[in-house]
């Protein structure tokens, strides 16, 4: 029969050992390997060595080495709070970059009227309680009738001072605002959802992210708007508008846009838009745009944007990357270098706001996909997630070099406006699967993210849940693995990977169990089988007398052997009518060199059950 | 904005966006320049969210009786902000 050869394996490559390419057109028993990397930054008082993989035994161990609140340590508590107790983790800590680091201001003012500001009032005119989730972590502040704004301020950053050992940012305050700053500065930082709730209305009180204010009358027709997480408002700018009558008509937008997760109101007339956070509504990835050649410009007062990729560390990305190929294979890199930033380049607009960059991810996808050859042979997922609108999250596969559509290596999350970071729902993602990886082609379709007592996780708000087409489309035109709130939990829709089937990349290398399953075999593989071979020759044309020599036909009987042993384990779907297909010959060419050949078929998850009641009289 | 079922031009509002060109059009998308389709509430979101820019379709020139076809200009088909 014919044996198809290894295409990554040259005669020129004589170094002893196995090696086996997954083919996957068409169509663990040893020890699985149980490895996850988090590959993050650290902050300055980490004390681990910038670019080498360290492995972690505990919380005060990973802050030690990566310091509080650092994306490592937020990896870190968001992963043992789902589980992923059996896994071992190891951080690969990068320096930030010499980016911006995002910000976020929280400005105690008068509630509006409308979308008119409110005037008079110098403090809250009744008590209540001031709610702010940072990032999930909640700080609920006690509001007395009279407390100036300043003086509330100043209260909240206090307590988010006292809490904030846990958060990605630090809190500072000057006069009624607060100003939220994120730990590196860093494009990954761009990510900070805020959420916040005045609970008595006749407090008087409102909070304000920020201003937007027109600059100059334009000079043509166009559009100005603004994003927020997943939603755009957007207004129509007439020749000859004023700046005054352009922030109005921003104002009008936001206001009448469906569930918008922010309100605005000025003082008629202005130029300028005072911006203020709807009730648990999730604020992050704030955008803004006007058209360009209409002279009009904006002048945003919401904090700074983050900017700076890992690209442009020192060490840099690359270089770290190198070091990492020394190591052994981790079953699951979760890592926040996923270049999600608040827009995306849109021609003929002047934007604002975090600019994504996909680069990153390209270079980590050569990578994973240069050390999962038929060589090299690790066996690695990225696990990754997004928390943006359908199609800017759905542009990310197709968006990198080279594009993850290509390979099932690859996990993206997918929950918009979600108000957790979307590296928390990664590490989640890759402890739920590390719970379940005993059986690694496991069905996750409707597998919960849960926390512990430790560890705040919220759900989305009900306004931003997508809808059954939404989610379709997020599987099979974007290559997304949705998650969605069920039954009060946030659930994997489909664990699906990134792989778009194509003549090359079979069907059912869609789901994550596949990918995960493919690997397992191949690890298995290369610790079962030097069992046959090491120490021992090769004979081609008698038996084996001894037991220094064997046949082609002990590699035949071996691989059998270990597909029996997958169908044992439900790993395969069936061994006996694929095993007449194994074959192993000498390599014609290199005669100290076995070709084999292994037919596999994995049993697959089960999503839909389609029933017909029929009526019988 | 637009009755569900009418034509409407929409086009993505960035070349590296891509955006699926109908509910249960998997797989397809909609060109970079914009192209005429029948507004759903899946594009309809994708509007909310700014994905995409949608305008009513042009209606086609009469051609005046006894015009020379060939000097009537094509309908315009370059894409409109919603209004």
């Amino acid at each position: 029969m014919a044996i198809p050869l290894n295409p990554d394996l040259p005669i020129s490559y004589q170094v002893p050992g196995v090696y086996v390419y997954q083919s996957r057109a068409g169509a663990a028993p040893s020890a699985t390997n149980r490895r996850v990397l988090f590959l993050g930054y650290k902050t300055s008082s980490g004390s681990a060595l910038p670019g080498s993989p360290e492995r972690v035994l505990s919380e005060d161990d990973l802050l030690q080495k990566a310091g509080k609140g650092s994306e490592l340590h937020r990896m870190f508590r968001a992963f043992t709070a789902q589980g992923g107790a059996g896994a071992d983790l190891y951080v690969l800590p990068l320096n930030a970059p010499s980016g911006t680091a995002q910000t976020r201001l929280l400005t105690i003012l008068q509630s509006p009227s409308g979308a008119a500001l409110g005037t008079g009032n110098t403090g809250a005119v009744a008590a209540g309680t001031l709610t702010v989730w940072i990032c999930g972590q909640r700080f609920d502040l006690q509001v007395a009738n009279g407390d100036t704004f300043a003086a509330i301020a100043a209260n909240l950053a206090a307590q988010i001072q006292a809490g904030q050992d846990v958060l990605p940012c630090t809190a500072t305050v000057v006069g009624a605002t607060i100003t939220l700053t994120a730990r590196h500065a860093s494009l990954s930082s761009a990510d900070l959802p805020v959420i916040v709730k005045v609970a008595n209305p006749s407090m008087g009180i409102a909070v304000s992210p920020g201003t937007v204010q027109a600059v100059g009358a334009a000079s043509g027709a166009g559009f100005v708007k603004v994003g927020i997480s997943t939603q755009t408002a957007q207004a129509s700018v007439a020749n000859l508008d004023t700046a005054n009558v352009i922030a109005g008509a921003l104002v009008a937008a936001i206001n009448s846009a469906n569930a918008f997760p922010i309100s605005a109101a000025q003082t008629a007339p202005s130029d300028t838009a005072t911006l203020f956070y709807q009730p648990e509504r999730a604020f992050n990835f704030n955008s803004a745009a006007v058209s360009t050649g209409i002279t009009t410009t904006l002048t945003l007062a919401w904090g700074a944007d983050g900017a700076g990729l890992p690209s442009s560390s020192s060490p840099s990305l690359s270089q770290v990357l190198t070091n990492l190929e020394a190591q052994e294979a981790f079953k699951l890199i979760v890592t926040s270098f996923t270049g999600a930033g608040a827009r995306i380049t849109e021609a003929g607009y002047t934007q604002y706001g975090s600019l994504s960059d996909y680069s990153v991810l390209g270079t980590l996808a050569s990578h994973v996909e240069q050390q999962a050859n038929g060589l090299i042979c690790k066996g690695q997922e990225l696990v990754i997630a997004d928390t943006r609108s359908l199609a800017v999250t759905g542009s990310i596969p197709t968006g990198t070099a080279p594009n993850l559509i290509l390979s099932p290596r690859y996990f993206l999350g997918w929950s918009p406006a979600n108000p957790q970071q979307a590296y928390e729902l990664s590490s989640r993602i890759a402890a739920l699967i590390m719970d379940r990886i005993d059986y690694p082609n496991f069905n996750y379709a409707g597998q919960a993210l849960r926390t512990d007592s430790r560890v705040p996780f919220l759900l989305p708000h009900d306004a931003v849940r997508p809808s059954n087409p939404d989610v379709n489309a997020a599987m099979l035109s974007y290559f997304l693995s949705p998650l969605r709130t069920e039954e009060g939990t946030l659930q994997i829709v489909s664990g699906r990977t990134t792989a778009k089937p194509s003549a090359s990349l079979d069907f059912r290398y869609s789901f994550w169990g596949v990918a995960l399953a493919d690997d397992y075999v191949r690890d298995d593989l290369r610790t079962s089988l030097p069992a046959v071979f090491r120490g021992r020759n090769i004979k081609n044309y008698s038996p084996p007398n001894t037991q220094f020599t064997f046949t082609p036909e002990s590699i035949r009987t071996a691989l059998a052997s270990r597909m029996a042993f997958y169908d044992s384990l439900d790993i395969f779907d069936g061994s006996d009518d694929l095993i007449p297909g194994v074959g192993a010959i000498t390599n014609g060419v290199l005669p100290s060199r076995m070709d084999a050949v292994l037919p596999k078929r994995f049993a697959i998850p089960a999503e839909q059950v389609s029933v017909v009641t029929t009526l019988e009289s | 904005m637009f009755p569900y079922g009418t034509r409407v031009f929409v086009k993505p509002v960035s070349a590296q966006v891509r955006v699926q060109r109908a509910e249960g059009l998997y797989g397809q998308f909609l060109p970079t320049g914009g192209q005429e389709v029948l507004w759903d509430s899946f594009l309809h979101k994708r509007l909310l969210e700014g994905a995409i820019t949608a305008g009513p379709i042009e209606p086609d020139p009469v051609t005046p009786p006894g015009a020379d076809p060939e000097v009537v200009s094509e309908p315009d088909q370059t894409e409109k902000e919603p209004s």
